[in-house]
């Protein structure tokens, strides 16, 4: 009886479901016919009337459009709050569409949600046909290796003259993104822009130096001696000892001191791993450092260096910079007109050159830029392989490239009749970054870039400020620095343990030193712990990455 | 009239005294989000804004009423928040009356099976592969459909229903010839005001501050609601940049994050702040329904 109850209650319940599923399928089925459509306008075609020659299926093998019927790929891509517009009611895009009649499908993804969503992809096997920027190098090893993301080498020799033609003007670029399996998973980001290899820049309060009558300081003595002047002579003259004489945010690789280090003779970064005559070389044990540290804790210990500097948030430095009367001697960051705004960043504050050290060391840091990995992979869900290798090609062209990365000629861009390019004026109540993004996907987009391209295209006042800022710090620049390389997943997993758990104790340790000191003191222990740590085995990692790289 | 003692009169006042605490700890803050958001940001970063408003602006407003994104969000938000708790609340209400039922056959393995999803789940990608393949993806089913009922929600009902709604009252109307949905129409509900309306605001809140399924479902932008749209304004991309490229891009966005952040809160809060007043009286009566019945 009982049984025969629950039997008759499940298939009451099953007659429920499935009555349900067959009505939304009969839905979905409506839904979507561009896929099918579209394969079945591909068979039609074959059949007969298009001559064979310069076709390849649906695919014109040259020149625009790319296909004769509507293809659709879509795309995902990360959505930042400054698109104000769905992409495809951007102009660019729109304008793409129409000359290479392949439609596009947006996967827009807001930009906090991104890796959750994108390792969601791929464990449901919902793929896009193609991901744009945001796949992380193991990302390519693995997916790749997994056959998920699909190997492009043959598709960019035969279908990506553009492309080919980058990589082959750039050998590096080519290094940088090509896995130690000898397949290229993405394309790069290629953006070469000089200021960027500098992220860190340094400032000083011009207005002060000028009011206490010194010089922009050029030795860590003379910067010593400035930054006791701000501190000690009120020289923003509200009678209060408010001024804070040197402020940074440590740890962080634009806003934190890595390249002050260079002062001592050994640059530093947040991997504490440089490059010299080939070989990779660990920083935080050497001597260089040690004194380096003993520096910046004489101006912690003399209430030189911002009490906050190893708490503060960005908006929280952000706020120091735009406080009113000024608080800043001396700062370090990404771009100056951030932090204390344009108008007082022209006006009060100059660059700060490398100070010499002791030892007449003037060094500045440099970072792989220009080049960003993971710029363009095609899944495996992808039909079109040929047709979407073709369409890339075509955003890799520069003057394309510009209108996906800045916007729309005529929008946010003007050729002139000499063939230069200029920026048109951002409209006032507008940020730069908004009207970049207003009409294009932008920062979103992958793009190729090549100096040349920028040469040609006139600075706006941020870029010429930033690019005097890279002139200052360019000939202090290491030679070599450490590429951007592929891990082997062994190496990965490795990696990520051993790095975290060492670059905190490093962090710890040399916050430690700058606050209360007792570097002599606790170096040896430091040296045995990191021992302890396997730091030997991270820096064979670094080391055989390296020689990967180097090989190919 | 009592007089009062001494005794009371002291009690009274650290009574007070204790309440005002409490009160100003939970008032500070919503009082806190609307001064800073007509505040200088930067003024508020560097702390010094905290009971008056400092270099008053109105830009953050003015943008929040320029930014398309943020009222199409509100326009999803409201629809998902109406037509979700709708269909929240008629089919908690039903499910949960059936099984209140004694002459319902089998109900004990149908609240079993119900209360088995309670424990456990299939997890986040069985969920999405399910949503995927009934074809839910990026439609507003998918925000809909998925969290229909609440387990614990049709729990609280039927204790609700077993406990103030008599057998004999049932009895008595089938004596007249009542059926089971007449009586359920015209009786039972109209002895359930404050369990409907601690259901309205139970589903109604948790459809307002939904995030998650949009975030995971959803991929055509004019479908988002408000809350997925304000997590990508206000959550700072403090994300190590992979590229220097993006660093403009990302500081851009700071900015416009730090004029409208306390704006879009409030705008975000006020519909539920509307709600909660005319809602109230039942809410504390309804929750005990649970607490002491159950």
């Amino acid at each position: 009886m009982q049984i025969k109850k629950f039997l008759s209650w499940m298939l009451a319940l099953l007659m429920v479901v499935s009555l349900g599923l067959s009505g939304c399928k009969q839905q979905a089925s409506t839904g979507e016919p561009s896929g099918e459509e579209v394969k079945e306008n591909g068979n039609n075609r074959d059949s007969g009337k298009e001559s064979e020659v310069g076709m390849l299926g649906n695919m014109y093998k040259t020149g625009l459009p790319i296909v004769k019927d509507k293809v659709t790929l879509r795309i995902a891509a990360r959505k930042r709050p400054l698109h104000s517009k769905e992409f495809n009611d951007m102009i660019v895009p729109g304008k793409f569409e129409e000359k290479t009649n392949v439609h596009i499908e947006w996967d827009a993804i807001p930009g906090t949600a991104w890796e959750q969503k994108k390792n969601l992809m791929f464990a449901a096997d919902d793929l896009p046909d193609v991901f744009f920027k945001g796949l992380t190098p193991s990302d390519e090893i693995n997916y790749g290796g997994q056959g998920m993301l699909i190997a492009l080498d043959k598709l960019i020799g035969e279908w990506a003259p553009n492309i080919k033609n980058l990589l082959e003007k750039r050998p590096q670029v080519k290094k940088m993104c090509t896995t130690p399996s000898g397949n290229i998973y993405a394309l790069p980001h290629v953006e070469e822009q000089v200021f960027l290899l500098n992220p860190d820049n340094f400032f000083i309060n011009k207005t002060w130096l000028d009011k206490l009558d010194l010089p922009i300081p050029q030795t860590t003595d003379e910067f010593y001696k400035v930054l006791k002047a701000f501190k000690q002579e009120d020289p923003n003259g509200n009678g209060t000892d408010d001024e804070i004489p040197l402020s940074f945010r440590f740890g962080n690789k634009a806003d934190g001191i890595y390249s002050l280090f260079g002062s001592f003779g050994l640059l530093d970064n947040q991997q504490h791993i440089i490059v010299e005559n080939g070989k990779v070389v660990f920083t935080a044990d050497k001597p260089e450092h040690k004194e380096a540290l003993k520096y910046f804790y004489m101006l912690y210990q003399e209430g030189l260096i911002d009490q906050e500097a190893f708490t503060q948030d960005s908006k929280q430095y952000t706020a120091k910079g735009h406080n009113e009367p000024m608080l800043l001697g001396a700062f370090i960051t990404w771009s100056h007109e951030n932090i204390c705004g344009t108008e007082r960043a022209y006006n009060n504050y100059a660059f700060q050159p490398p100070l010499k050290g002791p030892g007449g060391h003037m060094m500045w840091n440099k970072y792989n830029a220009g080049v960003g990995r993971g710029g363009f992979a095609i899944t495996s869900a992808n039909e079109y392989p040929e047709i979407t290798m073709r369409w890339i090609n075509e955003v890799y062209l520069p003057e394309n490239s510009l209108e996906w990365s800045f916007g729309p000629f005529g929008h946010n861009l003007k050729k002139n009749a000499d063939g230069t390019y200029e920026y048109i004026e951002t409209p006032s109540g507008k940020s730069y970054g908004e009207f970049r993004h207003s009409e294009t996907v932008g920062s979103s987009a992958p793009a190729g870039l090549l100096k040349e391209t920028f040469d040609r295209l006139k600075p706006m006042a941020a870029v010429k400020a930033k690019t005097e800022r890279y002139m200052v710090y360019k000939p202090y620049f290491p030679e070599d620095i450490y590429p951007l390389v592929y891990y082997t997943s062994e190496q990965e997993q490795l990696l990520s343990t051993l790095r975290t758990d060492i670059e905190q104790y490093i962090n710890k340790m040399q916050a430690k030193w700058i606050i209360e000191g007792g570097i002599d003191k606790d170096w040896d222990d430091y040296i045995k712990q990191l021992d302890k740590m396997r730091l030997k085995e991270l820096l064979k990692i670094y080391q055989d990455a390296f020689n990967t790289f180097n090989k190919e | 009239m009592i007089t009062k003692s001494h005794e009371d009169v002291t009690f009274d006042i650290i009574n007070y005294l204790i309440l005002t605490v409490f009160l100003l700890a939970v008032l500070y803050p919503l009082y806190f989000v609307a001064i800073a958001s007509f505040s200088d940001p930067n003024m508020v970063n560097a702390g010094k804004v905290w009971l008056i408003p400092q270099g008053i602006t109105f830009e953050g407003y003015q943008r929040i009423l320029d930014d398309p994104q943020i009222w199409i969000g509100y326009r999803n938000s409201l629809f998902y928040t109406v037509f979700g708790t709708a269909l929240n609340v008629v089919l908690t209400l039903t499910a949960a009356y059936a099984l209140s039922r004694k002459d319902l056959d089998g109900r004990n393995i149908v609240m079993a099976m119900l209360v088995f999803t309670m424990l456990f789940g299939g997890g986040l990608i069985p969920r999405y592969l399910v949503v995927k393949n009934l074809k839910m993806l990026d439609t507003v089913w998918a925000m809909l459909i998925p969290n229909a009922v609440g387990v614990w929600n049709i729990i609280i009902c039927r204790t609700f229903f077993q406990s103030t709604i008599p057998d004999e009252m049932l009895d008595a109307a089938m004596m007249d010839g009542c059926s089971s949905s007449r009586f359920f129409i015209r009786i039972v509900l109209p002895l359930s005001s404050a369990l409907i309306a601690v259901m309205i605001l139970f589903y109604g809140v948790s459809h307002w501050n939904a995030f998650f399924d949009a975030l995971i479902f959803l991929r055509n932008q004019k479908l988002y609601p408000l809350q997925l749209i304000l997590r990508e304004i206000l959550i700072e991309n403090e994300v190590e940049l992979q590229m220097m490229e993006d660093a403009e891009t990302v500081a851009a966005q700071q900015r416009i994050a730090e004029t409208i952040k306390y704006g879009v809160i409030m705008v975000a809060s006020i519909p539920m702040l509307i709600l909660y007043p005319f809602l109230q009286k039942y809410f504390v009566k309804g929750v005990m329904i649970g607490a002491i019945k159950g």
